[in-house]
């Protein structure tokens, strides 16, 4: 266990294997229920250029995604210093999602009618826990969990160009 | 019926012929006895396939299914089940695969798909969630699996997946196979060719919103976590999750069980050259990959610059070897090429390995000399040129390409019958890369294997005693650490049956089978405690493996009722005819009489008859497949 407000999680696409594996762990271990949909740990996958990346919430600076809620229904965490969603404000604009510059809250309202925000299971992720290739590892060097993600951002982005209709 | 879980207790039902689509239900009755895909595909086999039906005919049906923990927090459990009649051995076959199409085909709200009946034009069937459509595949057709895959994930969504046949499934390649997610392939047996023949392309689903709920969620978390936990610490696994499955090159070079040359040497100067070794050590490796909830992540990502660049998956140990030594090839960068070739042509590497030695060979002694002028170069060992151009014409059936897609078994007796003696093929299938005249374990398993000589059926891994965990379990299953060893023939029944049994589980469950018979990260024990929290049936070792036994004693007697009689329980002519000899000069034979007493042991072990190989009614009634007695007896009196 750790202060969830001083640590966050470093991503590293070059090792994620698409094993999705933390997404089924993520879900089980919130919702009772398996379901990629339902986790908060998101892995962008190509397999046929066998690249992939995991992304989750960093807690980014100015939090673009607190400041688009038009219903105040996402709120800084005072104690973990993380974006936090009161469900019964939420009205499933989905908002949040489009500020989110990473990519990395989960709002599918056909499955849940509010997003869903990585809260680093309070301190103990049990993605990390499942991540034998180490694609999630926790780290304490804020700078790196920032420049990690970018860099997942960037392979995201030539994801979704590859596989644009 | 009651009620599961793990499982949405439902397949899909898809009629190519009438245009129909429909979901039949089912609970504890089916999955209580069969354990999952595996066994509940034998058993819908049993049900649909006319003994009588020709493997391209309408009456064939291809069956996909996703594993009891497929989509569940289970580590290495995304395994997918295909079944369907081979075409190459004319019977029962199936084939186990990885990849993230069973994950999906769950969250879309199936466990298994039945595709039955033909297409009058090429089709692909989608599934979304309740919408299921059979769509047109003409602008697909002829495409090769990764642009296949691009191109229809651009039209569906990129989350969505695909299991598709490459050019050599619709051109019926004996040996043509099925590939999930691009690289993860159901190889063996010629699945791709029934798609093909069905006229279908492949089938795609969405990225559905179906989520699987759990018995007991919790425990069932804290067990998988457990399994994290040994996957993670066990020996065997590092090594596989750091050098891929071609880590097993050395050592069995080491040992002279690492068959080169169409299996005339059990041992290779150039082995390293076929080593996840050094595929890491020269570059070759880009990352990792891994199948569906596998941390282990065996799958190698690997780049070349050379044959115009390749940027592929793979090549595991088989390959490596099939392509590699097999040909006299240690030329890695062509291997890569040659790899991803089979791949996206949608062709069973170690078939392909297979029929192009026996060619070599066949070309070496003499036979069919006019195949230099049609390639432009002498087909000898490791002219990498000559491999290449052979691998295109297969995949298309031009020229010598359209015999040699027959499969070695049809090729070899279309040539010269004598050619025969070094077609390494039995029943049809083409002989897995492990030495069986040193490996005997392995020889009694793959004589009984339903699918052929091949140890994608039952991995006896454990024989050679590599590990400690390894040597644990051959003295828990035959009662002493004696009977492991490379070369040792003691103990051999008991080994397949236990063998045998988890295999079918494993396959069921939708696990790998690395997990439980190549490492030791779980075993029997902990799969039922598994099993219980997932589904909430009751459920014990004795229990689970007794479903084991279940789905083999089935698949037997499927194919007695498709002409299988113990006279077909053999291993290629030279495997049971020439000696083999070892780096140190040791030499091996596999003798008739040897054989003989093992598989009298097996199937008494099995209580199946000794004389015809049939399973013994008294058995079949005590597993519980009474429906199968009349064809025993139909069988044990003939």
């Amino acid at each position: 266990m750790f202060s969830v407000s001083t640590v966050g999680i470093k991503i590293s696409p070059e090792l994620c294997t698409g094993c999705e594996l933390c997404e089924l762990v993520c879900s089980t271990y919130h919702f009772g229920k398996s379901s990629i949909r339902l986790s908060r740990v998101i892995v962008f996958k190509d397999h046929a250029g066998a690249k992939f990346t995991p992304m989750l919430c960093i807690s980014c600076p100015g939090m673009p995604c607190v400041r688009a809620c038009p219903t105040g229904a996402l709120v800084v965490d005072e104690v973990t210093k993380r974006p936090r969603v009161i469900v019964e404000k939420c009205t499933s604009c989905g908002d949040c999602a489009k500020a989110c510059p990473y990519n990395a809250i989960r709002f599918e309202n056909y499955v849940l009618a509010y997003p869903l925000i990585c809260d680093l299971c309070g301190g103990d992720p049990q993605c990390v826990k499942v991540c034998w290739p180490r694609a999630l590892v926790t780290t304490s060097d804020l700078r790196e969990v920032y420049t990690s993600a970018a860099k997942a951002k960037g392979l995201i982005e030539e994801i979704a160009r590859k596989y644009r209709g | 019926m009651r009620v599961v879980y793990s499982v949405h207790g439902k397949i899909l039902h898809v009629d190519l012929s009438s245009n129909k689509v429909w979901i039949e239900k089912y609970g504890d009755d089916l999955l209580s006895r069969y354990a999952g895909s595996r066994g509940i595909e034998a058993k819908l086999y049993w049900d649909l396939v006319p003994p009588d039906a020709h493997p391209f005919s309408e009456k064939n049906v291809f069956f996909v299914g996703s594993g009891t923990f497929t989509a569940t927090p289970m580590p290495s459990s995304g395994r997918t089940t295909v079944a369907f009649k081979s075409p190459a051995t004319g019977m029962y076959f199936k084939a186990s695969v990885g990849g993230s199409f069973g994950l999906k085909l769950k969250h879309n709200g199936y466990d298994l798909i039945v595709v039955r009946g033909k297409a009058e034009k090429p089709v692909y069937i989608y599934v979304e969630n309740d919408y299921v459509d059979i769509l047109p595949a003409e602008r697909y057709w002829g495409l090769d699996v990764r642009t296949t895959h691009i191109e229809l994930l651009r039209k569906h969504g990129y989350e969505s997946e695909t299991l598709l046949i490459g050019p050599a499934g619709e051109k019926l390649v004996k040996f043509a196979s099925v590939n999930c997610s691009v690289y993860n392939v159901a190889a063996r047996g010629g699945g791709g060719a029934v798609l093909g023949s069905k006229l279908v392309k492949g089938i795609v689903v969405g990225k559905g919103e179906r989520s699987i709920a759990l018995y007991n969620p919790k425990r069932f978390l804290e067990l998988a976590m457990k399994a994290v936990y040994n996957i993670m610490n066990d020996e065997a696994l590092i090594a596989t999750a750091k050098f891929g499955t071609a880590s097993a090159t050395m050592g069995l070079d080491k040992t002279s069980t690492l068959p080169v040359y169409n299996f005339r040497k059990s041992y290779w100067e150039h082995a390293y050259r076929n080593a996840g070794e050094y595929y890491v050590e020269a570059g070759y490796l880009v990352g990792r990959v891994g199948c569906a909830q596998c941390i282990v992540s065996c799958h190698r990502h690997t780049k070349t610059a050379k044959y115009g660049g390749v940027d592929t998956v793979g090549p595991e140990y088989e390959t490596s070897n099939a392509l590699g030594g097999n040909l006299g090839n240690p030329d890695t960068d062509a291997l890569i090429k040659m790899n991803d070739l089979a791949n996206i042509y949608g062709m069973d590497t170690i078939s392909l390995g297979g029929v192009l030695g026996w060619f070599l060979e066949t070309y070496e002694k003499g036979y069919l000399k006019n195949v230099a002028e049609e390639l432009g170069t002498e087909p000898t060992w490791g002219n990498v040129e000559a491999l290449l151009r052979l691998i295109e014409k297969i995949a298309r059936r031009e020229g010598v390409g359209d015999l040699l897609a027959e499969g070695t078994a049809v090729a070899c007796e279309k040539v010269d019958p004598e050619t025969c003696k070094w077609a390494l093929q039995a029943r049809g299938l083409e002989h897995s890369r492990v030495e069986t005249r040193i490996a005997r374990a392995y020889a009694l398993a793959f004589a009984l294997n339903p699918r052929g000589p091949d140890h994608l059926h039952t991995e006896t891994f454990a024989e050679f005693g590599f590990s400690e965990a390894a040597k644990k379990l051959i003295k828990r299953l035959t009662g002493s650490e004696e009977n492991a060893g490379v070369g040792k023939d003691t103990g051999r029944p008991e080994i397949v049956v236990w063998h045998e049994d988890i295999y079918a589980v494993t396959d069921s469950l939708g696990l790998c089978a690395f997990i439980d018979t190549a490492g030791y990260a779980v075993d029997e024990f902990m799969l039922a405690e598994l099993f219980e929290a997932a589904t909430g049936i009751e459920m014990s070792a004795e229990k689970l493996m007794r479903c084991g036994e279940r789905i083999v004693t089935l698949e037997r007697i499927i194919q007695v009722r498709e002409g299988r009689t113990r006279k077909d329980d053999t291993l290629p002519w030279r495997i049971l005819n020439e000696p083999i000899t070892t780096r140190e000069g040791v030499t091996y034979k596999l003798s008739k009489e040897w054989f003989d007493v093992m598989l009298n042991k097996y199937f008494t072990l099995r209580k199946w008859d000794t004389k015809t190989g049939v399973p013994l009614p008294e058995k079949l009634r005590e597993l519980g497949l009474d429906f199968t007695v009349q064809e025993a007896l139909k069988h044990l009196s003939a």
